[in-house]
């Protein structure tokens, strides 16, 4: 069972609600066209990232994925400054110029992903590195999707993380496509935890619908790595509600399969059983959490809308520290 | 000061940086060449013993070997230089970008802009370029066009033990990625280098001869046989103004409009491809912004669009050389 | 040489760090007749290629060294045989053995010939400094030179050989300049005398010459304040106190780039054409090392900005017999200045050039501090 107190708790599903209604409404207003770009959707993934999160201190790093908004939420970035940066806007957390696969925000410890997959890994080992040089104390979480373990970059990270024992986790999110092929189909190897022992970490399979696995999978994987011991892997089954894309058919999965995870295997569902027939919360109080949420979400989608474009006359800024 | 080869100065670069900065770190394949075997723990310092003796100054936490594992260690290189650290990484032949572009292009480049000036990049990718060795194609090209490309990128260019040891320097302490170009067939060469530290600004052309008849601008080791070929031509009673931009970007484009102001004409010699290369880039420039001070066709000097062939009569029709400057050069003063 | 109508043709001495070069390429043939200035070999050094020029009017009559020979300064390339000489292969022959067998190789430790710049440690800084013996008879007193700010003793290249005709001629960068260490003190005119006059004790504790341009100028006078000297000659400066544009000092100081160094270097000379690229990339060069820029605003503010003397009136003390030269187009200094120096001391003015007046006008200069020199043994 958890170590988390009652409060943390708490928090911990006041960012899993606020995840999924960000994401519920954002299949809405996708739809509606007023969202610039493409967006991958988060739901249904909660646990994973509010469970990794939740071991991570100031001094840490997340390495996020392509399917971004939740895990940056999850990690403390602004969430209007989140939904700004999906519309490109100006005030986003990159100023309009990263949208919504490139989530970022160095000062809360969340870095965004690669498009081409799986470079969070090589660079997560960077970030493992310095702090490990620098004296910080801080880890890297890189968080990949199981798309990205066939990428060469990603093997090639975990065997430098494992030769210099850096404090690095890398944490799979397997949500059974690459886009549009399977996992099945994809993976060699007998499934992805199994290709930890071949760069001799731990590597363990957990449940993304229980948030409660999830943390203590990531508590043991991060005290490892705070303590010099290496890296760790975890991977974690989850199934997203929605597909790959907004706008994706879903034609490569049968009709129910989502339907049924939303039935069965709902991280928020199950967290909530589990909290009021532990006694720990009361669903009173996880109601009104819900109804906050609602209104946070009315006010940062209203915001997001409403605001400018970055200016025309700042094309140029940015591109060098130094100028040339 | 005294005289050193490009190699030592190389090395002064590196160690000074490192002396002067804790955060500055040296990765790659070999750099300390030796890790974990049975024998000595620096036993190479790079392929080409560059950056020898390192390790036992600075240690294993800052001077780490790597695996062959190009996009993994320039990849954990640009995750340390966001985190704070200055790396200075080792790509040992610039050819090999191949398996680790994705890092150094999507990555690297754009890190800074894309995430709307949030962090700075303080990378230093060295790498050899260049033909003369009969090493074939996988070895010998000369990349750095590919480099220039990419916004968010400085490429930079030295053609001599002077220029590699200041712009090394001032790479170090660049807040941005740059790719540092060392042609291998100039790690011998000596000249004149000080001891202590010193930075050339990027950007600044070196101006290695002045004369009214024709600019030649030249790169890397095209310098030298420009500079030849200069030398030869004074006694024809044609006088060059020899350009070498040092760093492709950035580009001094004001100090190679000015001298083509000058003169009138412009031959570019290029170790880089004919196609979409430096030469085609200087050229395009000459032609947009000085078109009317041309008295002549702008002509390039570079090798044929060709994969590099490693029999060494190949490679020598391959390589530009003093000749083909001097029909270059003869072509536009006669025009 | 056993023929005074022979003559040798030797390695030449491009740069005081040359001590050998290559032979490339003979572009005379033996049997040509040569005028003065005529090319005649090809050479190749560390830093440039050449043409050695015949240096006097003459027939080629052997071509001594090979093409690809490597050889050391002043080593036989050729023979000249002046008209009138005798040309016959014997007689050549000849001539070029006993050349060979009296050629010794300059060495590049020994403390009577032309060098490059040697170092020596002056209260515990490395400074760079060269001796250049000359020709004058044996005893005769050196002049010593101290360049001015931001200068080095390249500075004196065209003084130096003038100069050298009567007497033993003596430089150095000074603390913070050209291959000195960068250790400047506080930076003051004390701190920098100091310096100078513990290399002195050192190099030259017998009488001498002194000249200062500029900021060496202002070095000069408090050095004579300190210790005799037989005379001294004052370049575009009168000593510590002596008004010099603040904007020129700070440009100087502040700029990294051929673009922005350029004009500051144009304002040292009357003729611009003066200022070429290896004289602007030269003081780039120096100013690029590690706290080049540092110790110099030390100095420009401790010794040339922040000094509240009157200049004139520190001449009217002095003993020692005192000449001024100055430019009248002097951009950085003005030459007012001049007005109101004692009768005692000499001033030239010399119109036509700037600051730099002893490069615009150095056979002026070479000659006036000879004069200066012979009228005070």
């Amino acid at each position: 069972m958890a170590t988390q107190s009652r409060t943390e708790l708490l928090a911990a599903y006041r960012t899993m609600a606020t995840m999924r209604a960000f994401e519920e409404r954002m299949h809405i207003e996708f739809a509606g066209g007023g969202v610039p770009g493409f967006v991958h959707l988060y739901a249904g993934q909660e646990a994973s990232a509010a469970g990794v999160c939740a071991n991570l201190t100031d001094h840490d790093v997340l390495l996020n994925t392509h399917r971004a908004h939740g895990p940056a939420i999850a990690r403390g970035a602004d969430i209007f400054a989140v939904a700004k940066e999906i519309y490109c806007r100006g005030e986003g957390l990159c100023r309009g110029r990263g949208g919504s696969a490139h989530l970022h925000d160095t000062k809360n410890g969340l870095w965004a992903a690669n498009s081409g997959v799986g470079s969070g890994v090589a660079l997560g080992c960077g970030a493992a590195l310095a702090a490990r040089t620098r004296g910080t104390g801080g880890i890297a979480v890189a968080l990949v999707g199981d798309g990205a373990v066939n990428q060469g970059v990603v093997s090639e990270g975990l065997n430098l993380a494992s030769i210099w024992k850096l404090p690095l986790v890398v944490v799979v999110e397997n949500n059974g496509y690459g886009e549009a092929t399977a996992a099945g189909y994809a993976i060699a190897g007998g499934g992805i935890a199994r290709r930890a022992e071949a760069f001799d970490m731990p590597g363990v399979q957990v449940d993304g619908s229980d948030y409660f696995a999830v943390f203590e999978a990531a508590a043991a994987a991060a005290e490892r790595a705070r303590r010099g011991k290496g890296p760790s892997l975890i991977e974690v089954e989850v199934t997203r509600f929605f597909g790959h894309f907004e706008g994706d058919a879903q034609t490569y999965r049968s009709r129910d399969e989502a339907e049924r995870a939303r039935r069965e295997r709902d991280c928020l569902a199950n967290f909530r059983r589990t909290v009021v027939a532990e006694g720990i919360l009361d669903a009173g109080e996880l109601d009104l959490v819900d109804t906050d949420v609602a209104d946070l979400i009315d006010r940062v989608y209203a915001e997001a809308e409403a605001a400018p474009y970055p200016p025309d006359d700042e094309l140029m800024e940015f591109i060098y520290a130094d100028s040339l | 000061m005294a005289m050193k080869t490009y190699r030592q100065a190389i090395n002064e670069a590196i160690v000074g940086e490192m002396r002067r900065d804790a955060d500055v770190i040296l990765m790659g394949e070999d750099v300390a060449g030796g890790a974990g075997g049975s024998g000595e723990d620096d036993a190479w310092g790079g392929p080409l013993g560059v950056t020898k003796g390192l390790l036992s100054e600075f240690g294993p936490g800052r001077v780490l070997d790597t695996p062959i594992s190009e996009a993994g260690f320039i990849g954990a290189a640009i995750g340390a230089a966001a985190s704070g650290l200055r790396p200075v990484v080792d790509l040992m032949f610039n050819d090999f970008v191949g398996v680790c572009f994705d890092q150094v292009v999507n990555q690297a480049a754009k890190y800074r802009y894309m995430f709307g000036g949030q962090d700075q990049i303080p990378l230093t990718i060295r790498t050899m370029i260049g033909a003369g060795l009969s090493i074939s194609s996988q070895h010998s090209q000369s990349l750095y066009p590919v480099f220039s490309y990419f916004a968010g990128l400085k490429v930079l260019v030295p053609s001599s033990p002077y220029d590699a040891k200041g712009l090394l320097t001032s790479a170090i302490r660049d807040n941005d990625p740059v790719i540092f170009c060392e042609h291998k067939l100039l790690y011998d060469m000596t000249e004149d280098v000080p001891d202590e530290g010193y930075a050339i600004p990027l950007g600044e052309a070196s101006l290695l001869r002045e004369g009214g008849d024709v600019t030649v601008v030249a790169l890397s080791r095209m310098v030298h046989v420009a500079s030849d070929a200069a030398a030869i031509l004074a006694r024809e009673g044609i006088e060059t103004d020899l350009l070498d931009p040092r760093t492709t970007t950035p580009l001094d484009t004001e100090s190679i409009l000015e001298s083509v102001e000058a003169t009138g004409r412009l031959v570019i010699v290029d170790e880089s491809g004919p196609r979409c290369g430096m030469a085609s880039d200087i050229a395009a420039l000459v032609a947009e912004e000085g078109f009317g001070d041309l008295r002549a066709p702008i002509v390039k000097v570079t090798p044929p669009h060709v994969p590099i062939p490693a029999a060494p009569n190949l490679e020598a029709l391959y390589v530009p050389d003093v000749n083909r400057v001097l029909d270059a050069v003869r072509r536009v003063v006669a025009y | 040489m056993t023929s005074p109508l022979l003559l040798p043709l030797t390695m030449p001495k491009w740069g005081m760090s040359m001590t050998s070069g290559k032979v490339i390429e003979w572009i005379a043939a033996e049997g040509d007749h040569l005028q003065k200035g005529d090319e005649v070999v090809e050479i190749e050094t560390e830093k440039s290629l050449n043409v050695l020029e015949a240096n006097c009017e003459g027939l080629l009559v052997r071509r001594v060294a090979a093409e690809g020979d490597e050889l050391p300064v002043g080593a036989l390339l050729g023979v000249l045989a002046a008209p009138g000489s005798p040309t016959d292969p014997e007689t050549i022959d000849t001539f070029v053995a006993e050349f060979n067998a009296s050629f010794v190789p300059e060495t590049v430790e020994g403390e009577d010939t032309v060098t490059g710049p040697r170092r020596l440690t002056v209260d515990g800084i490395s400074i760079a400094h060269r001796y250049h013996p000359g020709s004058g008879p044996p005893g005769a007193s050196p002049v010593v030179l101290l360049h001015g700010f931001g200068g080095d003793q390249e500075g004196w290249q065209f003084n130096i050989g003038d100069m050298a005709m009567d007497r033993p001629v003596r430089t150095l960068d000074l603390p913070g300049h050209g291959l000195s260490a960068r250790v400047v003190g506080d930076g003051s005119i004390g701190y920098l005398t100091g310096v100078v006059s513990d290399w002195l004790d050192e190099v030259e504790p017998g009488p001498v010459h002194l000249v200062g341009h500029s900021l060496g100028a202002a070095l000069a006078v408090e050095l004579a304040s300190r210790r005799e000297f037989l005379s001294l000659t004052l370049i575009a400066g009168l000593g510590p106190g002596t008004a010099v544009d603040e904007e020129y000092v700070e440009g100087f100081i502040t700029a990294e780039r051929r673009r922005q160094l350029r004009p500051y270097l144009l304002r040292l000379f009357a003729d611009p054409r003066l200022v070429t690229r290896d004289m602007v990339e030269a003081v780039l060069r120096a100013k690029r090392i590690e706290s080049t820029p540092e110790a110099l605003r030390r100095i420009a503010t401790a010794s040339i900005l922040g000094v509240d003397t009157d200049p004139v009136e520190r001449l009217h003390s002095l003993t020692t017999p005192v000449q001024v030269i100055w430019g009248g187009r002097d951009d950085i200094a003005p030459s007012s200045q001049v007005d109101g120096i004692p009768p005692s001391v000499r001033v030239e003015l010399i119109a036509e050039a700037g600051h730099m007046v002893h490069v615009e006008a150095a056979s002026k200069v070479n000659r006036l501090v000879r004069g200066m020199a012979a009228g005070h043994p």
